[in-house]
């Protein structure tokens, strides 16, 4: 049952997110050279299976059990909202119009994907928060396929993409170029439920720890049976909030931590670090994650032999991770949890038990799989620092030393431009416009700014299209 | 080590520069090719993104203005288009395109360059028009492709369709600021408004300027009503360009909600820009008349933005607070505040009384950068007996 805004949108951008993906794979279908069905007739069983879902979302309101009028009044108003807003959402990503911050980003994360597993179709597109799904759509449409037409064969999907990473992060953002390390939280999703990492930990380390048996058998004030539900049901959703964290700090490194850590700092979301039924509060978040990448990023580059100025700037990218732990303590927010305040209380308790211990068995399951190509690798930090003489003269990140040979990956370019950002504070003079102006002048920050973006997109486009060049070229 | 004569690089002068340090080295990225550096030029690519000019949207385009008759921005009169990887972009008989280069090139002190087109390119034939590379530059280069072609040529992002060369100066610049075309990373616009010197290629009739600023229901309507129909003037508002800007983001345009808009524009594009902007318009530019009143002034940049004009004087109406509220309260606008606590806040905000940031509302700072300030707490007549007095101050000063 829909029970708050907040959830009805969630619900909403979820069922639209399957939607999605499949008019992504209409067109792909389309665009393939199929000897039989046709394309055609293949698109038009598709879009039965879309009416159908469309349907299923109007049944809702007939098949839960609603308790009085106002109940059913609120589920018409959600379902009709939900279903006037999934129509403008297709309308609007179908009409979206890319712009060149946002290619540079979603040609990067496509390239994620594809790695982490061949064939993946990476759909990233602005809406109106951070979200996102993974849908496996062969086991989704073969289920729809059989209910409407069981004659339909084997051989049908055949070669079509399987998986889709659907991505979707608020509009506003969409030329931040620096921000958008923080959908690798997001990508971090798809390798968990593809991986199932989060389910290996809930199963070994924390449903079947005694901690927690003896929890559930507790005779505490929290332990009623929908507090208990409620509580395991948190604890499920936080480490899987958790285990999407590690693998973003694992995909990207430090920007990762340093752009979520500005994310939670906009002025849209002001308070105290909270905790909900879904996220574990950020301030626990953000110490974990500095932690890793301290451990999994920073540590090996420290006893490498580096030049002076490499080691300067290393040692700053630490204490500035250090710092983003330090910053975000604060009083802690538990009035959204569920029952009294001692429930609330209680729940969370078991909730930060279970978090500080799966972090260690987090880090050491990430520090095993650090060897896979779509992670960050030290080399690419060490890379990060080289490529700071770059942008002090007003320069693309795009190119290593001629020594170094190779391509910036686009880890290296994301962190090289979050050190850079972070160490300079947009002091940097190269990025100063003509015009007389004060350089303290907000127009002039925010100019220097926007030129710093637009810098760091066309160094991501330049690395693509350099590692695709060599690509096909088989070199 | 470099040769320090003038003359055009050859490519051992061009890769020794590239090896210099990053502070004045030549810098192009990416080179995807050993033979994209010839004997004496660089080969230069198609970048991903194209602009194409939306002939749809748009009227008639004045060299001199930045929007077009209808008020749309030439930036907005482009059609931006991305090309991937691999993927086809046609170019039709007659069309002409900007497209950026994929190469972003850093030139040091020392050097100047052109760019021009291939002649392979030349010979389809598409007409590249040549760029020149100023000392110091950074950037994407930004190429004008049109088809001479009968018939439509595919082109694909990579594609190699310019040259450039790159001379060295018979001595190094001494510094260098950013021009208006540095630092764009895709195809940009033409950006004309950076002549400074086209503020002396007006019409031969100079307009005579009253610039009109005012507190909160102080009876600047009341004075624009006057000066437009008794001594036909033509009325322009800095408030207009704030107005246009909450419909284009689909704000409601009350006051505290333009207040808000005026402050971020100012914020983000510099304190003079509404009065820039204003001053780049097809309305401003082409305008005949010889008697002109802008209303609107909120912030002294955009004062002296207007000064800059030869006759501009600027008259500040003021008035008590009660009298003020009472006149809000008798008009009962759309958008203007219900409450007197409502109206004292907006007026505070309005004369900057309140913590602002540099770029936020401030009448009365204005207010003291007035030619003559009129105090309107009288009758109607009082009043256009000033406004009148001001007017033939200005029309005839002798």
């Amino acid at each position: 049952m829909l029970t708050s805004s907040d959830t009805a949108l969630h619900n909403v951008s979820s069922v639209g997110h399957r939607i999605q993906a499949c008019l992504q794979l209409v067109d792909e279908l389309g665009r393939r050279d199929y000897p039989s069905p046709s394309p055609r007739g293949l698109a038009e069983v598709l879009r039965r299976i879309l009416v159908r879902l469309f349907s299923r979302l109007d049944e809702a309101s007939s098949d839960t059990v609603v308790s009085n009028y106002q109940d059913v009044l609120m589920q018409v108003h959600t379902i009709n909202y939900a279903t006037i807003a999934l129509a403008k959402l297709l309308e609007s990503v179908k009409n979206a119009q890319i712009s060149p911050p946002l290619a540079a980003i979603v040609e990067a994360y496509e390239d994620i994907g594809d790695r982490i597993v061949h064939g993946t179709q990476t759909i990233i597109y602005p809406q109106w928060a951070y979200n996102a799904s993974y849908i496996d759509a062969m086991r989704f449409l073969r289920e729809w396929a059989d209910v409407i037409s069981p004659e339909v064969g084997q051989g049908i999907f055949q070669g079509a993409p399987q998986h889709f990473v659907v991505i979707s992060f608020p509009a506003i953002e969409e030329r931040n170029i620096l921000r958008q390390a923080v959908l690798a939280h997001e990508m971090g999703h798809f390798v968990d439920e593809t991986k199932g990492v989060s389910a290996k930990i809930l199963k070994g380390k924390v449903f079947g720890s005694d901690d927690f048996s003896s929890f559930l058998s507790s005779d505490s004030p929290a332990a009623k049976r929908t507090v208990l539900q409620l509580a395991t049901r948190m604890v499920d959703n936080w480490i899987r909030e958790l285990t999407a964290d590690a693998i973003g700090v694992c995909l990207l490194g430090p920007a990762h931590a340093f752009s979520f850590e500005e994310v939670v700092r906009l002025p849209v979301r002001p308070g105290p670090p909270r905790a909900t039924l879904t996220h574990p509060p950020y301030s626990l978040r953000i110490k974990h994650m500095v932690k890793l990448t301290q451990e999994i990023h920073l540590k090996p580059l420290q006893s490498m032999r580096l030049k002076r100025g490499e080691r300067h700037i290393l040692n700053n990218v630490s204490d500035m991770l250090s710092s983003l732990a330090t910053g975000t303590q604060g009083q802690l927010r538990i009035s959204d949890l569920p029952g009294s305040e001692e429930d609330a209380r209680a729940i969370y308790a078991i909730g930060e038990r279970v978090v500080e211990r799966s972090a260690q068995v987090l880090r050491t399951e990430m520090e095993k799989q650090k060897g896979e190509s779509y992670f960050c690798r030290p080399l690419d930090i060490l890379h990060a620092i080289q490529l700071q003489p770059l942008l002090e003269n007003g320069l693309p990140p795009s190119e290593l030393e001629s020594d170094s040979g190779g391509v910036p990956s686009f880890a290296a370019i994301m962190n090289s431009s979050w050190f850079f950002f972070l160490q300079h504070e947009l002091d940097y003079s190269y990025f100063e416009s003509s015009q007389g102006e004060s350089p303290e002048e907000p127009s002039s920050v925010f100019k220097r700014y926007q030129r710093l973006q637009a810098l760091i997109s066309k160094a991501i486009e330049i690395s693509r299209f350099k590692a695709e060049f060599s690509r096909r070229k088989g070199t | 080590m470099v040769t320090s004569s003038a003359g055009i690089l050859t490519r051992v002068d061009i890769q020794k520069y590239m090896n210099r340090p990053r502070k004045d080295c030549l810098f192009i990225s990416p080179i995807l090719e050993k033979d994209q550096i010839g004997e004496t030029s660089i080969d230069l690519r198609l970048g991903h993104h194209f602009i194409i000019p939306d002939i749809a949207r748009i009227g008639m385009h004045n060299a001199f203005a930045q929007t077009s008759e209808d008020g749309l921005a030439l930036s907005e009169s482009y059609r931006s288009v991305f090309v991937h990887y691999g993927e086809d972009f046609n170019l039709h008989p007659g069309q002409s395109v900007l497209v950026g280069t994929l190469e972003y090139v850093g030139v040091p002190l020392d050097l100047s360059g052109y760019v021009t087109g291939r002649s392979s390119i030349s010979r389809m034939p598409i007409l590249i028009s040549t760029a020149t590379i100023h000392p110091g530059f950074r950037g994407v280069i930004t190429l004008a492709l049109t088809s001479m072609a009968a018939n439509s040529i595919t082109l694909r992002p990579g594609l190699r369709v310019a040259q450039m060369q790159l001379h060295r100066l018979a001595g190094a610049v001494r510094s260098k600021t950013l021009s208006r075309y540095d630092m764009t990373t895709g195809p940009a616009p033409a950006q004309l408004d950076g002549d400074k010197d086209l503020r002396f290629l007006t019409p031969a009739i100079e307009p005579i300027i009253i610039g009109v600023a005012s507190t909160l229901g102080a009876g600047r309507t009341t004075a624009l009503d006057y000066l437009r129909e008794n001594r036909g003037f033509k009325s322009f508002s800095l408030a207009d360009i704030v107005k246009q800007e909450a419909v284009r983001s689909g704000v409601p345009t009350t006051r505290s909600k333009l207040q808000e808009i005026g402050n971020n524009l100012r914020a983000t594009r510099g304190c003079s820009y509404l009065a820039e902007r204003l001053r780049s318009t097809w309305a401003w530019q082409t305008n005949k008349s010889p008697y002109v009143v802008v209303d609107g002034f909120k912030h002294p940049k955009e004062v002296l933005e207007f000064r800059k004009q030869r006759r501009f004087h600027l008259i500040a109406i003021g008035a008590p607070v009660e009298v003020r509220w009472m006149r809000t309260m008798k008009l009962r606008r759309l958008g203007d505040p219900t409450t007197y606590d409502e109206f004292l806040k907006l007026d505070a905000m309005d004369r900057g009384l309140r913590t602002r940031p540099e770029s936020g509302l401030c009448v009365d700072e204005v207010f003291k950068m007035a030619d003559t300030v009129i105090t309107n707490d009288g009758s109607t007549e009082d009043f256009y007996r000033q406004i009148e007095g001001v007017v033939q101050a200005v029309l005839y000063p002798h």
